[in-house]
């Protein structure tokens, strides 16, 4: 409620100009404050919510932890301890070694920047082919619509782990596998989901009108279509994070992901495997943080989902 | 009508799109594909036979005629390194992975669908963020750790609890139903406990649409108990949609289910492909992949067509 | 059947919704419940019945035949429903199981309350079709393939099946034409009277309430502010809130009844 001035010039704005309900257009966001005031709104909203409060602050360290790796490991990656191949956690190795002197907890803080670039990877690949195959379902071409919805329909089920398998064999273990397979998989996924609302907006009056008034195709989805389906693609992006996450954990263990040799959390939890009969304790920290990051991306997503949305968020409609 | 007939043409677009992106994932390797599969210290002679077999000095296009062609007549090829026909390796491999899934997902629709509805029948708010959590953080857990924790807990050796075997499948196959099965329950758990959370999410998710909604509430002013609506009313009405959401869900639990075939040492297919791809022993690896993406087209196509079974309404649509 | 409301209260979310309602339905009378959207009408309708949604808090007596449904639990009041009191929604398009036939779905209740033989369940549900003006090549339908009239028609039929003493609907005709809403109106009217019913009947639209009901009280920010018998109430309104709607309904009625009068015999064919 501290920052309720700021609002009222806002507000009154935007009464001026006469927009109905659904209408984020640009037009209205056009000035910068404007965005970064709405911004600041929702990051606000999502932190005086529990769920939204934990995903920040756990995707805040992700990030941070990925920085300091970059420049700071408590051990060297590939300083390997010869005298202790397998040491119990102690002061000098946190959690341990992994067998081949390689200290277990600068892996797992090297691995974050992998994962994180992984995910955000993912998430640009999966959005554009999502976008793209959107696009095509709303488009006014009926065969290229018909079409598209049937051909998602069927390649929908082609698993995931199959396509990264496809790719392994030309590639070999690689991140782009990873990238590709899963953004191919979750961007079918997000088109098929966010489809019944791209129609609606589609095929709706005010794109009719912007239509006759002369706006392009192109103009029209990226106003008007893309607004509308915003939610559940913020929502279908943070799933399809998690799952990244997930599937890069599951990946490597088949030696189709990551390649051995470049730190990341699928590598930690495969070397892991190892410990299980030595000091069984230890397996349980790369799993943990993987579950904790993906918990996170999710939670982020419906916290940003339901603080993004002006129906949900009075703070926000005030703002509009 | 008209969708089926759409569908039914798209499958066999899919699967022939897919025969065509396996077989060039093969034949994109850079250098001698012969070679390659020989290993590095074959003798020439050994790499010419293999060319001559493989039939890599006839054009790209009537390879892949040959191999589809062979395919047609059930002639998958043979394994270089074992010299057995791939169909047979394929088939002794399905009847572990198999009866893994069908358990797999039994465990899954076990966990799911009334964890699912009791988390919607709730009224007491700590239970509901209760069932909310499980939900979450079961979709959460990455396959391999789940796997880890599993035999931690309940596996011989080093098991809390030592019930189940740790690794492997007797060697006695199923002749021995009991000890086969024994093998089978820690793998099965594993995969069915992370799916199962998928399934109660979305099964929570449809049901507390249909809750709310005058269904349940004209059910109820018929003489059905809440309870009794939703559990027949509401889980009915959201079946068209769980079936296709089991139906995805079974695609991506392949990926688990192939961790988890190597996590415990099962001669099952995902175990089968991995060995297969790391001895390069590519006929196998392309027929196998064939074979997995054409059997999971087929169970999204049964998975369409279920939906449209199951709701009236769509029955006769024209489809949009 | 009679129903005794006294000092009622119901809040969802701890968001007051009525406010210390009192209402009598007479044994055999139709009783009207008129206000605007939102002045929670509809939850008075659904606390009797046991439908209120699960956040909502409900408090006060009301008494069914002399018995108190306040409290009960959800076990007996769905021995209530469907037996002793059936409810028409205001939307059949949303109410009605889109997945049962029409058959099915009107014999929902008998199935439910009553042990009967599955032909005689049969004849009664195709006598009850007759009585509200339902083909009986419909019966095999789903929801989706009737028009708007005729789902409520199905609507109807479902909660009179078991001959319940008290009938409670819903805004029935909100979501129909102004032909097809007198046609349902004029029905529900004569199934209620006939079986000597009493009817609980809730609407925003005066116009409806005076060919529907004999008393009536009117509901406004979840408070009663007038009752009366209804053609009093429509000739000399007191209250401010009632004069607007009764000027509402005349100025609307003007217009649907010269209209209706000229279309009553197209009206049969509306099947779509």
């Amino acid at each position: 409620m501290t920052d309720a001035t700021p609002h009222n010039t806002q507000s009154k704005q935007s009464k001026q100009s006469k927009q109905p309900r659904q209408s984020k257009r640009p037009e209205q966001l056009h000035g910068w404050r404007r965005t970064l005031h709405r911004a600041g709104i929702i990051v606000s909203t999502m932190w005086h919510h529990g769920t939204g409060r934990f995903s920040m602050i756990v995707l805040g360290i992700w990030v941070l932890v990925s920085i300091v790796s970059l420049f700071w490991t408590p051990q060297s990656l590939w300083a390997t301890d010869g005298y202790n191949v397998w040491a119990k956690p102690s002061r000098t190795h946190w959690l341990g070694t992994d067998g081949t002197g390689a200290d277990v907890f600068s892996w797992l803080m090297a691995g974050s920047r992998t994962n994180l670039l992984i995910v955000l990877l993912t998430v640009i690949f999966a959005l554009a082919f999502g976008l793209l195959l959107v696009a095509l379902m709303v488009s006014r071409n009926t065969a290229l619509a018909h079409g598209s919805v049937v051909a998602i329909d069927a390649l929908i089920s082609i698993p995931t782990v199959l396509i990264a398998l496809m790719l392994a064999v030309p590639l070999g273990a690689s991140i782009l596998g990873i990238v590709i397979a899963c953004g191919f998989g979750y961007g079918l996924n997000l088109a098929r989901v966010a489809r019944p609302q791209a129609l609606l907006a589609a095929r709706s009056m005010y794109v009719q009108s912007a239509l006759s008034n002369g706006a392009s195709a192109t103009r029209v989805f990226f106003t008007h279509v893309l607004t509308n389906i915003r939610p559940v693609v913020i929502v279908q992006c943070s799933l399809c994070a998690g799952t990244a996450v997930l599937a890069e954990a599951g990946l490597t263990y088949l030696g189709v992901g990551v390649p051995s040799g470049v730190p990341s959390w699928g590598v930690s939890l495969t070397s892991s495997v190892k410990f299980i009969s030595i000091y069984p304790m230890t397996v349980i920290w790369p799993g943990l943080i993987v579950t904790v990051v993906v918990v996170a991306l999710n939670l982020f997503g419906d916290a940003l989902h339901d603080a993004a949305d002006p129906l949900s968020n009075p703070r926000l409609r005030k703002a509009q | 009508m008209k969708y089926m007939l759409r569908r039914l043409a798209m499958f066999v677009v899919a699967l022939i799109v897919i025969s065509i992106i396996v077989f060039v994932m093969l034949r994109i390797l850079p250098g001698d594909i012969a070679a390659v599969m020989a290993g590095t210290n074959a003798t020439p002679e050994r790499v010419a036979a293999l060319r001559e077999q493989m039939g890599l000095n006839k054009p790209l296009v009537s390879q892949y005629f040959d191999w589809i062609g062979g395919l047609f007549h059930g002639d998958f090829g043979e394994s270089m390194l074992t010299g057995q026909p791939v169909a047979t390796v394929v088939g002794s491999r399905a009847a572990i992975t198999f009866p893994l899934i069908v358990m797999g997902m039994a465990v899954a629709l076990l966990i799911g669908i009334p964890l699912g509805y009791l988390s919607v029948r709730t009224t007491n708010r700590v239970v509901q963020s209760i069932y909310q959590s499980i939900a979450i953080i079961g979709g959460a857990i990455p396959a391999l750790w789940g796997g880890l924790l599993l035999i931690l807990l309940f596996a011989k050796g080093v098991g809390i609890l030592p019930v189940f075997p740790a690794q492997g499948f007797p060697s006695t196959g199923w002749a021995n139903p009991g000890k086969a099965l024994m093998s089978l329950i820690l793998p099965a758990l594993t995969v069915g406990i992370i799916v199962g959370a998928t399934i109660m999410r979305y099964t929570r998710a449809s049901l507390q649409t249909i809750s709310s909604s005058g269904y349940v509430e004209m059910a109820m002013a018929c003489g059905m108990t809440r309870r009794k609506a939703l559990w027949h009313v509401g889980l009915r009405l959201a079946m068209p949609q769980l079936v296709s959401v089991v139906g995805l869900t079974f695609a991506e639990m392949i990926t688990g289910v192939m961790v988890i075939e190597n996590l415990f040492a099962l001669p099952g297919i995902g175990t089968g492909l991995v060995s297969d791809l790391g001895h390069r022993d590519l006929i196998a690896v392309q027929s196998e992949l064939f074979m997995l993406a054409a059997f999971f087209l087929v169970i999204g196509l049964l998975v369409d067509l279920a939906h449209r079974a199951l709701d009236p309404r769509l029955g006769e649509e024209s489809n949009d | 059947m009679s129903v005794t409301l006294s000092n009622v209260n119901i809040s969802i979310a701890s968001k007051p919704i009525v406010h210390n309602i009192s209402m009598e339905i007479r044994d055999g009378q139709r009783v009207g419940l008129i206000g605007s959207s939102g002045s929670g009408k509809s939850m008075i309708a659904r606390a009797i019945m046991g439908l209120l949604p699960q956040q909502a808090s409900l408090s006060g007596t009301i008494s069914v035949n002399g018995t108190q449904v306040v409290g009960m639990s959800d076990n007996e009041l769905a021995n209530l429903r469907g037996a002793a009191m059936g409810m028409v929604f205001q939307n059949p398009a949303t109410s009605l199981n889109p997945l049962l036939r029409v058959r099915e779905q009107i014999e929902l209740p008998l199935k439910l309350h009553y042990d009967l033989p599955s032909d005689d369940r049969a004849a009664r549900v195709e006598a009850m079709a007759r009585k509200v003006g339902l083909p009986a090549e419909l019966l095999g339908r789903f929801p989706h393939q009737l028009s708007g009239g005729q789902q409520q028609r199905v609507g109807i039929a479902t909660a009179l099946i078991t001959s319940p003493r008290l009938i409670i609907a819903d805004e029935p005709t909100t979501a129909l034409d102004s032909i097809t809403q007198r046609q349902i109106i004029d029905l529900l009217v004569s199934l209620v009277d006939e079986a000597h019913a009493s009817m609980l009947f809730i609407t925003h639209d005066f116009s409806v309430l005076a060919h529907a009901t004999q008393y009536c009280y009117v509901l406004g920010d979840g408070e009663i502010i007038e009752r009366g018998r209804t053609a009093q109430l429509l000739d000399a309104p007191q209250h401010d809130y009632t004069k607007t709607l009764v000027h509402a309904a005349q100025t609307l009625s003007l217009h649907t009844d010269t209209r209706s009068a000229a279309h009553t015999e197209g009206a049969h064919n509306e099947r779509a």
